[in-house]
């Protein structure tokens, strides 16, 4: 409890002000003016007589005209006492309480007639009416979610009834403790006076508060660690523990009087399903290409299967549902999509106890096909297109590549183009008309033609497949794509010349591994190397390697940022296939040869090689991966490649919203649209640019997703709250508000601001009729 | 014809140079005054004719006498004869209060000075002048011709000396008692600043003389009034050495004036003891309040003759 603290300490300062008073006192007695006197004498005795009288009047005065700023400044910083203060008994009894509502979305769940919700705010009205605001009593009001906000702070029954009235419905967010906690201690203690009382209504879900649900790990076992950096998905960073939360709850409570309200104790286990995942089986689509969408749903409750439906486009498809014994269940579709462009696709399961979660949203890109430059860097034979060492490649993407008269039945899903490396310096390249490039056997970039305009390309999310060969010039790559700093196209130097020898006939043996370099998989989990997570493809990859060239790393061996090494040698654990991140683009360097040459076997190999490259350009086809699918409150941010005309984004209630002031000039070759922050709704959100002249508008869909980790059903019951907060002092605990506890008087704590400005009016008048009777004023 | 009882009004007339001039225009305003004429209400007693010599002034003729003894006689009025008047001014420090004011307590006293010896040496009174501090500094013997008056002035105006050291007034008194052979009227006229018991036994001395004594207290009004307008402490300077405070003077307002009170009470209680006339005057005010004062003495001497 505290003894004696200040709503705003810093004003305490002003009372140095008392010093004015005794300043003014002695510059008084140093300016007199001076006047000639014959009756001296008489004033002479005069002042014997009144001397001591008169040291006391000034003296007494001196005194009220110093205690006059010191108590004026304890008035404006408002001090306090807690109960266990001598002078609590000045002070006014009042209640003042911090009422904290979780708005998270799992409080949308309907228990009875209502929601949880609802049942929170009847328990802050129900709250408010035991409080006696003629008596000074306040309360704030400060939501328990990802985004804590402060709504009302120290008001009254006006200001809470309004704020109530607004909240017609939690958010579509999860809740997030670790915020709100700090939000209390940071922020509302600071405003209000101490030791409120603080009520936290809740369903108590069991993530919310036991962090040992979070993160998989026993209560209390992780040490105290720094806050890192959370995810974007408000999951908690490696390293933070329970005692990072619990430790903010001890404080808390040590400050205030913490009252636990549990709306779900004693109700009945909740009844729900919950769509947790909806994905494709590739990231994007082609025209006429089927592709299998499948919807992840769970179960809190014992419902053996369910029932819903897909919508695809403007579709509708009704699916059925059973659940495993790990409480799962998947839906799928095989779907064609007709036309290009982005598709919006729903699963969404009939409405029960909680609807939020009923829903998931995705958003899948369409395409005509994928159109690849590939850059042959030694072309060959009578058609500069054909034959070279991109043709090897060119073969993967598009097999029938250059017959003239294919089937109408065939589609590409690549469509190569085939240019001589030395082409790209006679025109300025158009990389953006394509969603890749492949170099294949490249000498070097152009540093004054090329480059500039590949580096804008991967930089405004383009894709770059680089295969080294022997014509590749590794000093003109280091000087020109190659910055310290990892700005660069290329991750790593590249050594002064390649490893291994070459086939040859003579020299070159298979008999024994050690004869030849084999390719391993590095990083499980980048798409380039998907097919190869089976482990009955994964053996293609130990197709022979016998020449190849190295990366050079820096001096300190650590890989540059944005970097991933996705393949490397088994034999000496060299980078074979380097990622990297350049903007919002990426580039891909492989350093074994894509050309049907004698470095290697790999590329000959189909059953390898097909599908890796096949993977690799999918992966760099692909366009601002991840930014379309977003969880509720994530901004929506766009760039585009041509002056916008018009921007708006349609929400899923329909309504168009314009982004406001477009952007007029470029930067790195973009124009930023203004960031749409406004996804409080999950659903699918449209975004549509037009531009001036005849270039085709742009469409873009978003799909904004509810963390399905909320729809978790598991509540704390009153056992387990109090293991939870086992080391949390806590004034009460139930499922609803106790009007006795507040019934009672309440301690005597508070301001005493009121008898201080009543002791300041005193003051100031005794000091005016003190000077008055002593003479100090003229009549 | 112009008003000369603005005269009367120390600022008005002291802005004059010349003291004769000063006291010739008080003494017209004066009585020229709608008050009571001294002057005209004493009974000026014819005591005897004496023959007429060459030089006497022709107003005096007695023409009934001539009428019937066709002999020119002069009459000779009892007053001309009788009274003999001793002004003494207090020259001392404390008379220089207010300094820097249009009229200091010592000029108001010259002015004074002045106009009642010309108001006397008109009545054929004999005036006289001493001048102290602390021992008398300047004397004038009491004569009764007109020219007289300019010994007098010319004294007032050139006999005021620095004078820093406090004025004792029985030393004073009894030097002029001394000086003084046959009866007189003696006026002093001073603040008073000094011993009450010194001063109330110099004036036992002088009566033992036979003299009548009257006393004119000269006050200004700060001293009378003890306010101070401004807000601020003030630094009291005493004009004769006698030291100096620095207070606020609204702290010590009435303090001051009981002391400055019981003082003149004290003196008048004495005076009155002594049979001595007393009066004090505001220095602020006309000067026919003193003028009438003395002048009333004289008539009452004059009738009890």
């Amino acid at each position: 409890m505290t003894l004696l603290a200040f709503l705003h300490p810093a004003l305490v300062g002003f009372a140095a002000l008392a010093v004015v008073p005794l300043v003014i006192h002695l510059l008084n007695r140093r300016r007199y003016r001076t006047v000639p006197w014959a009756a001296m004498d008489f004033l002479l005795a005069a002042y014997k007589k009144k001397r001591k009288r008169l040291e006391l009047e000034n003296l007494l005065l001196l005194l009220l005209r110093c205690a006059i700023p010191v108590v004026l400044a304890l008035v404006f910083a408002r001090p306090y006492f807690g109960a266990d203060s001598l002078l609590a008994n000045l002070a006014e009894p009042r209640r003042e309480v911090v009422v904290v509502v979780d708005d998270s979305y799992s409080m949308s769940r309907h228990v009875g007639a209502t929601t949880q919700f609802q049942a929170a705010l009847e328990q802050c009205r129900r709250l408010a009416g035991s409080l006696d605001f003629e008596r000074g009593d306040r309360v704030s009001l400060v939501t328990l979610s990802r985004e804590p906000q402060l709504l009302v702070v120290s008001g009254g029954p006006a200001d809470l009834e309004r704020r109530l009235a607004a909240l017609q419905r939690p958010t579509y967010e999860p809740a997030d403790l670790g915020r709100t906690l700090d939000l209390l201690l940071d922020d509302l203690l600071k405003q209000i006076p101490a030791a409120p009382e603080i009520w936290l209504i809740s369903d108590f879900q069991r993530r919310t508060f036991d962090e040992s649900a979070r993160a998989g790990a026993p209560a209390a076992a992780a040490p105290a660690a720094p806050a890192a950096a959370a995810p974007r998905d408000g999951a908690p960073a490696a390293g933070e523990g329970t005692a990072t939360t619990l430790g903010k709850l001890q404080r808390l409570s040590q400050q205030s009087r913490l009252h636990l309200v549990n709306l779900s104790d004693g109700t009945l286990p909740p009844e729900n399903l919950a769509v947790t995942d909806l994905r494709a089986s590739d990231p994007l689509a082609l025209v006429g290409q089927s592709m299998r969408f499948t919807a992840t749903v769970a179960r809190s409750g014992r419902m053996p299967s369910g029932a819903g439906r897909f919508r695809i486009g403007d579709k509708e498809f009704q699916k059925t549902f059973t659940f495993d014994a790990e409480k799962k269940a998947t839906a799928e579709i095989y779907y064609t999509c007709a036309q290009p462009g982005d598709v919006g696709v729903e699963f969404r399961l009939d409405e029960d106890e909680l609807a939020d979660d009923d829903a998931r949203f995705m958003r899948i890109p369409v395409k005509q096909g994928l159109p690849i430059l590939v850059v042959d860097g030694k072309p060959g034979g009578t058609d500069d297109r054909l034959g070279g060492d991109a043709w090897n490649v060119v073969l993967v993407l598009d097999p029938r590549f250059g017959e003239s008269d294919p089937s109408e039945d065939y589609r590409r899903w690549f469509e190569p183009t085939v240019v001589p490396w030395y082409e790209l310096t006679q025109a300025r390249p158009e990389f953006s008309k394509y969603d890749a490039v492949v170099f294949v056997n490249v000498p070097e970039i152009d540093p004054q033609k090329v480059l500039p305009e590949l580096q804008t390309f991967v930089e405004t999310g383009g894709g770059a497949l680089f295969f080294l060969g022997d014509k590749v010039l590794p000093e003109k790559y280091n000087e020109h794509l190659f910055r310290g700093d990892g700005s660069g196209l290329l991750a790593m130097r590249l050594a002064d010349k390649p490893a291994g020898t070459p086939w040859s006939p003579q020299t070159t043996t298979l008999n024994s591994p050690d004869n030849y370099f084999r390719l391993e998989i590095a990083d499980e989990l980048h798409p380039a190397v998907r097919t190869f997570n089976d482990d009955r493809r994964r053996g293609f990859l130990r197709s022979p390697v016998f020449a190849y060239w190295p990366f050079a790393p820096e001096a300190d061996a650590a890989l540059p940022r944005d970097t991933r090494v996705v393949l490397r040698f088994e034999n000496n654990q060299a980078p074979a296939l380097v990622d990297h991140r350049v903007g919002r683009g990426r580039t891909l360097w492989s350093a074994v040869s894509g050309a049907a040459d004698d470095w290697s076997l790999f590329s000959r190999t189909p059953s390898a090689f097909f599908p890796l490259v096949w993977d690799m350009l999918n992966f760099l086809a692909v366009r601002d991966p991840g930014e379309h699918d977003l969880t509720v409150g994530a901004a929506i941010a766009k760039s585009v490649l041509l002056p916008p005309a018009t921007a708006a984004m349609t929400t899923p209630d329909g309504r168009a919203r314009p982004l406001g002031d477009l952007p007029r000039a470029a930067v790195r070759g973009e124009y930023r649209l203004p960031v749409f922050p406004e996804t409080r709704v999950p659903g699918i959100y449209s975004l549509d640019v037009t531009y001036g002249g005849d270039d085709a508008p742009l469409r873009e869909l978003y799909a904004v997703n509810v963390d399905a980790r909320e729809s978790e059903l598991k509540f704390l019951d009153q056992q387990q709250a109090t293991s939870v907060f086992d080391r949390v002092a806590i004034a009460s605990y139930g499922r609803e508000i106790s009007i006795e506890n507040g019934s009672k008087e309440p301690e005597r704590q508070g301001e005493i601001w009121k008898r201080l400005a009543l002791a300041l009016l005193a003051l100031v008048v005794l000091e005016m009729v003190l000077a008055w009777r002593f003479g100090r004023y003229t009549s | 014809m112009q008003d000369s009882r603005r005269y009367l009004d120390p600022k008005v007339v002291d802005r004059l140079e010349r003291l004769e001039v000063k006291a010739r225009l008080i003494v017209e305003g004066f009585l020229q005054g709608a008050h009571e004429s001294p002057y005209r209400g004493v009974s000026v007693e014819f005591a005897e004719h004496r023959e007429y010599v060459p030089g006497d002034d022709l107003r005096h003729l007695d023409w009934k006498v001539y009428g019937r003894s066709d002999k020119y006689f002069i009459k000779q009025y009892q007053e001309e004869t009788n009274l003999r008047c001793l002004i003494a001014l207090d020259t001392s420090g404390s008379m220089r209060f207010p300094e820097g004011f249009d009229t200091t307590r010592y000029q108001y006293g010259t002015l004074l000075a002045a106009a009642l010896s010309l108001l006397l040496l008109r009545q054929r009174d004999a005036a006289g002048l001493a001048l102290f501090d602390t021992s008398v500094h300047h004397f004038v013997e009491p004569q009764s011709r007109p020219a007289h008056l300019s010994s007098i002035v010319k004294t007032l105006e050139t006999g005021a000396r620095a004078a820093e050291t406090r004025t004792s007034l029985l030393p004073v008194l009894n030097d002029l008692a001394e000086r003084t052979h046959r009866r007189s009227l003696i006026v002093l006229i001073s603040d008073f600043f000094a011993p009450v018991a010194d001063t109330l036994k110099g004036l036992a001395r002088l009566r033992s003389r036979k003299h009548d004594v009257l006393l004119l207290q000269l006050l200004t009004p700060e001293e009378l009034t003890f306010e101070f307008a401004r807000n601020t402490q003030y630094k009291f300077v005493g004009l004769e050495n006698s030291g100096e405070l620095r207070v606020d003077p609204r702290a010590m307002k009435g303090e001051y004036l009981e002391a400055l009170a019981n003082f003149r009470k004290e003196l008048r209680r004495g005076c009155l003891k002594e049979r001595v006339d007393f009066e004090s005057i505001d220095t602020s005010v006309s000067l026919d309040k003193p003028l009438t004062a003395i002048l009333s003495r004289r008539a009452r001497r004059a009738t009890r003759r």
